[in-house]
Formats: C-alpha cells, sequence, structure tokens
C-alpha cells in the first residue's frame, strides 16, 4: 500500500520542482508575449511552452495520484544528501568568490576545503595540492587570457 | 573531379621540405590537451596558437592549425567518456554510452572506439573533401532556413528518444531546453526572458550551460563514490584493452559510414557542424538499431556513431572554408585569421588558382589522421590514469578547470555563474530522473530552429506550400520522416515476416 503524499518528501519535492518549471514558463510566455505578440515572435516559443506546461500538469497530476512505475527509484533524502548540498554551497561561494575576492585565492580555499569535506584526511597533503593545483591553474589561465581578473599572487 | 596536375605539385610541396611535418606533431598534441579541458575548445586553442603562425608560411600554418582540429575534435571525447563532461559541444553524443562504459569498468576499450571512430571519420571527411571540394561548396550555397530549420528539427527528435522510462519527463526536460534556448533577443529582435539583463542577451551562454547541466551535475553525485570505478580490478591501465576497441570499432562498418557521411554534410553547413553532427548520427544510429535497448547503458554504437560524426565535420567545414572563404564555425573562423595574416582569401579563385596548396593541406591531413593514431593512443593511455585518481581530488580539480574554462570561453564571470546554476538545475534533475542530455539539446538546436524557422516563414510569407518549391528541403523532410518512422516499419516489417513465416 502506498504511503500518503505528505509522507514521501520526493514526490513533495518533485511537485516543488514542477512548480518551479511550470512558473518559468509561464512566466517566459507572458514576457515574450510581453515583447511582441507577433506570429513571429511566438511561432515556436508559444506552441512549445503551451505543450510543457501541459507535461508539468500531466506530471504533476501522476505524482499526487501515485501512478509510478513500478520501477520508479526514488532518489534518497535532501537530509542524506548534507554532504552533496554543503559541497553545492562551496561550489556557490567559491563562484562569489570568483568575482569579489581573487582567483587564485578562491581557487585555493574552494579545493582545499572540498578535499577536506569530501574526506582526505592528511591537512598537509590537501593544503600543499590545492596551493599548487591553484597557482598552476591560474598562471595558465593569466599566461592564455588577454583580459583582466582579479587575483592575488599570479 | 580530381587535377592529377595539382596534385604531383602538392606532393611536391609536402614532400619537398621537413618543414611543414614540424608543425604537426605539436598542433595535434595542443589540440588533444585543450578538446580533453572541459570548457577550454579548438577555437580557444586556434586563437591562443593563432600569433605563432605568423612565423610559418601558408601550407606550415594550416597543416598547425588542421592538426589542432584533427587533436581537438578526439580530445573532447576523453572527459565525455571517462567523467561524463563533454570536453565540447561535439561530444554530448559521446557522453551517452561511453560513460556508462566507463563506469563498468569499460573506460579503456570506450576511449579506443572512439580514437578509432574519430581517425577513420577524419580520414573519410577528408577523402570526400579530396574529391569533392567544388561540389560540397556549390551545394551549401543552395540550402536555405527551411532546410536548415528540417535538419534542426532532425536534431531535436533525439529528445524523444532519451526519456530514460518516462516519455513525459524526456519530452519535458527538451522543451525547457528549447524555451532556454530562446532566451534573449531573436533574429526579428524581439526581447524576450532576460528580466532586464544584458548579460542575457546574447542568450544564455550554451557551453558553460552544458558544462553545468552534465558535468557539475554528474560530479555532485560522483561524490558519493571513492573512484570512477568501483571496482579496483577494472582501473588497471590497460594498453590491450585500448587496442582491442579500437579493433572494436570496426565491427561496425555501417555505423562508422554512415557517422562520417553525416559529419561531413552537416558539417559543411555554415553555422551548424559538429554540435550537430553527433546528435544526428547518434539518434539516426540509435534509430536503425534492431536492438536499441542498449543505448544510453554502455552501447558502443552510440561511442562510435558520434565520434565519426563529430571528426569528419572538419572536412565538411573545410570545404566552406576553401571553397566558399565561408568560416561554419569557431574553429574555421580562426583559420579565416590565419588566411589573412598571409594575405589568403578563400574562394573560387583561391581554390583555381592554388589547387596544388589545397590538395596539399588535405593531403597533409591523411598524414595528421596517421599521426593520431599514435599520439592519441599515448594520449588515452595516460589519460585513463584519471580512473585511478580518488574522486576528493578529482572533483574540486574537474570543477576548477570547467570553472576557468567557461571564464575564458565568455570573457567574463557569466560563464561560472552560468556552470553554476545549470548545476544545481541539473542535478535536480537527474535526483528526479529527467534525463539532462534532452535539455542540452534543446538549449544547443533551440535558438538555432527559432531563427531558421522565423526566416522560412519571412520567405514564404507564411505559404507552407513554399517547401514544394524547396527540393532539398522535400528530401530532407522525406529522409526525416522515414527516419521517424522506420523502427515502426521494421517492427510491423518483422511481425508480418513471423506470420508469414508461422
Amino acid at each position: 500500500m502506498r504511503p500518503p503524499l505528505l509522507r514521501r518528501p520526493a514526490d513533495l519535492e518533485h511537485l516543488c520542482i514542477l512548480a518551479v518549471i511550470a512558473g518559468w514558463i509561464a512566466w517566459f510566455l507572458r514576457d515574450a508575449v510581453r515583447a511582441s505578440p507577433s506570429i513571429e515572435n511566438l511561432m515556436l516559443i508559444a506552441p512549445v511552452a503551451v505543450l510543457a506546461l501541459g507535461l508539468c500538469l500531466l506530471l504533476a497530476a501522476t505524482t499526487v495520484v501515485g501512478r509510478h512505475r513500478a520501477d520508479t527509484i526514488l532518489p534518497p533524502s535532501l537530509r542524506d544528501e548534507r554532504r552533496t548540498l554543503t559541497f553545492i554551497a562551496l561550489f556557490a561561494a567559491y563562484v562569489g568568490g570568483l568575482a569579489y575576492v581573487a582567483f587564485d585565492l578562491s581557487t585555493f580555499l574552494f579545493v582545499a576545503i572540498s578535499l577536506l569535506l569530501l574526506g582526505e584526511r592528511n591537512r598537509l597533503l590537501a593544503v600543499g595540492y590545492a596551493a599548487v593545483f591553484a597557482w598552476l591553474t591560474t598562471m595558465a589561465l593569466r599566461e592564455m587570457l588577454p583580459f583582466p581578473f582579479p587575483s592575488l599572487l599570479v | 573531379m580530381i587535377d592529377f596536375t595539382a596534385f604531383a605539385g602538392a606532393t611536391d610541396l609536402l614532400f619537398g621540405a621537413w618543414q611543414p611535418w614540424l608543425a604537426v606533431p605539436p598542433g595535434l598534441i595542443i589540440g588533444l590537451v585543450f578538446g580533453a579541458v572541459p570548457g577550454l575548445s579548438v577555437p580557444v586553442a586556434m586563437a591562443v596558437f593563432l600569433p605563432l603562425t605568423a612565423y610559418m608560411d601558408f601550407l606550415s600554418a594550416m597543416l598547425f592549425l588542421t592538426a589542432i582540429f584533427t587533436g581537438g575534435s578526439f580530445g573532447g571525447a576523453i572527459p565525455a567518456i571517462l567523467m561524463n563532461v563533454p570536453g565540447t559541444a561535439s561530444a554530448v553524443a559521446t557522453a551517452f554510452d561511453g560513460y556508462p562504459m566507463a563506469r563498468q569498468g569499460r573506460h579503456s576499450a570506450a576511449l579506443g572506439l572512439a580514437l578509432a571512430a574519430s581517425t577513420v571519420g577524419t580520414g573519410i571527411g577528408y577523402i570526400i573533401l579530396f574529391c569533392f571540394v567544388s561540389p560540397i561548396a556549390e551545394a551549401v550555397l543552395m540550402l536555405g532556413p527551411v532546410e536548415m530549420f528540417v535538419i534542426a528539427a532532425w536534431g531535436l527528435t533525439l529528445i524523444a528518444a532519451l526519456g530514460q522510462g518516462s516519455f513525459a519527463k524526456g519530452l519535458l526536460a527538451g522543451l525547457l531546453g528549447v524555451l532556454i534556448g530562446t532566451i534573449g533577443m531573436s533574429a526579428r529582435g524581439d526581447v524576450r526572458g532576460t528580466g532586464g539583463s544584458m548579460m542575457l542577451l546574447d542568450g544564455v551562454a550554451a557551453i558553460p550551460a552544458l558544462i553545468g547541466l552534465f558535468a557539475a551535475s554528474e560530479l555532485f553525485r560522483l561524490i558519493r563514490s571513492n573512484y570512477i570505478v568501483e571496482d579496483e580490478g577494472s582501473r588497471r591501465l590497460d594498453f590491450g584493452a585500448i587496442l582491442r576497441g579500437m579493433g572494436a570499432a570496426f565491427r561496425y562498418p555501417g555505423v562508422l559510414l554512415r557517422g562520417s557521411l553525416i559529419g561531413v554534410i552537416i558539417g559543411a553547413i555554415p553555422g551548424v557542424g559538429s554540435s550537430v553532427a553527433n546528435l544526428v548520427s547518434y539518434s539516426e544510429t540509435q534509430r536503425r538499431a534492431k536492438d536499441s535497448s542498449q543505448f544510453g547503458k554502455g552501447d558502443p554504437r552510440g561511442v562510435v556513431a558520434s565520434e565519426s560524426a563529430n571528426s569528419s565535420s572538419e572536412g565538411g567545414s573545410m570545404a566552406t572554408l576553401l571553397a566558399l572563404g565561408i568560416p561554419g564555425g569557431g574553429a574555421t573562423a580562426v583559420m579565416l585569421g590565419a588566411f589573412a595574416m598571409h594575405n589568403i582569401t578563400g574562394g573560387p579563385r583561391f581554390i583555381g588558382e592554388n589547387k596544388d596548396l589545397i590538395y596539399a593541406i588535405i593531403l597533409g591531413n591523411f598524414a595528421q589522421v596517421a599521426l593520431l593514431v599514435v599520439l592519441g593512443l599515448g594520449f588515452v593511455f595516460i589519460a585513463t590514469g584519471i580512473v585511478r585518481v580518488p574522486v576528493r581530488y578529482l572533483v574540486p580539480s574537474v570543477i576548477v578547470l570547467s570553472i576557468y574554462g567557461s571564464f575564458s570561453l565568455v570573457g567574463n564571470m557569466v560563464g561560472p555563474v552560468t556552470v553554476l546554476v545549470f548545476a544545481i538545475i541539473g542535478w535536480m534533475m537527474r535526483r528526479h530522473s529527467y534525463p539532462v542530455a534532452a535539455t542540452v539539446i534543446g538549449i544547443l538546436l533551440g535558438r538555432m530552429a527559432e531563427g531558421e524557422l522565423l526566416r522560412s516563414y519571412q520567405i514564404s510569407g507564411g505559404d507552407i506550400a513554399f517547401i514544394l518549391s524547396r527540393p532539398i528541403a522535400m528530401v530532407l523532410f522525406l529522409l526525416l520522416l522515414v527516419s521517424l518512422l522506420y523502427p515502426l516499419l521494421q517492427a510491423r516489417g518483422g511481425s508480418f515476416f513471423k506470420r508469414r513465416a508461422a
């Protein structure tokens, strides 16, 4: 017997994703119509958006009534994905650091913290690898690109 | 079609001096390295090393640049197979079956398959160029927006095959990609979906988006493992397995030949090229296969189809560059820069007056193909060492290279931010079994499909009967229909004959 909807966090998460996708598609369609309601502007966007919205509804309904395929594999709960979520947050901080701090320093911190987060027990090795890797890659980028980017040492 | 006097002149040019050959091995290695680093690409490699060609004669310069092209065409397959990170857009379909093969411990065989398919594809591409350089260029001029739209639609039909068990999810993922691909200013000048950001006027940066969707999201999943290949026994470096993989590619001569032909034809069309050729070749091979159940799970035919097409498209794109002076993509645009540096203008007159030089470039590329086998084998053998690197080192290192690559490609922080945003989207999609490959195909082809549809509408005035006046479009459309109906007809035919036999 299938447990009720609220007891299946994966279903709820899927419904949230579908809501975000449908919301973005509706906004995009509205924005396209606002830009120009002509056939030339909407001849591909409108049918594709309407079909995609219909599919969102269909998939949402399938999720709500619980008509899953027998072989559907449910994803691990977000609680079990703490390490992945932490890594994604670290990745986001890294991209932010590139823009507002410096390429070499951000790369060094990202690689060193990632290594420790992902299980490297030798801290000296983690820091040493991160320093060499950050220096080499930033120097290669500096040599290759004709335009400037922020860095501290290279 | 072959001018034998010019051919004799070409052999004199090539074998009369040893200097032109010096440029080939470094060119191939540069191409292999730049192709193998996600985000870096053949055009970037060519642009970085273009100034060097100013000190070379024209033939050496062209051999150097085409060597980068040849090396890079194959290099993109290496991260696609080993890490599910297509080094370039032209290796997207290589990842579909190459990566599952790697996860099963068959990474050496997959790389061998890719190397053999790439070399054969490049060779066939240049043989066709050698025989038909002028007719190919003339045929390209006959293609209009209607024909281009049919080709884009052909590539988009692959979306339907990527559902991973749920057709609705596959279709939604593909349609989402098409809509994302149309963000920005349309060919008519309408601005949609930018939210007022000037950064999105040219649309979403496709390569960083595909790196995010494919690569970063896969790397997020990979951190739950210790190694790419969990079985320790399968992690050893096996040169014999690479060679056996190379031999296995020749078990599929039809796939090799079809992929190569598709690559040459699509590669010759300006603005389309190898990023579409590999998808069309893959979808055709999957559709025509009697047993297609293993596609997406590690079928060698998928790797062969994709690699033969993306490599042979080099020959096609060189045809339009040499015969018309039109660059088909980023790589040939940089080559056009080398033309300008040597005061040469491509086109019919250039071909007419310098056929020996054209033949020398083509013959030089045959030698490059042979050299690619040797250098590629060594490079692949070293690259397979990736499976022995612990994931905790691999994941942050590859992410940094991808981020640096996307920054160098776009030229500002839009590249890295795009990778981040699409990495999160890709990870969420993968969690709920949405095929990110379908979204990537939508992004790559959505803008092209919309632009060509719009131009077709404007030329025809909205009259569908206009297609009747475009024989090439009709042939392409019929081929597309036959291709779509082929599995159905095959199944019906099979059951009919079974009934007759019973």
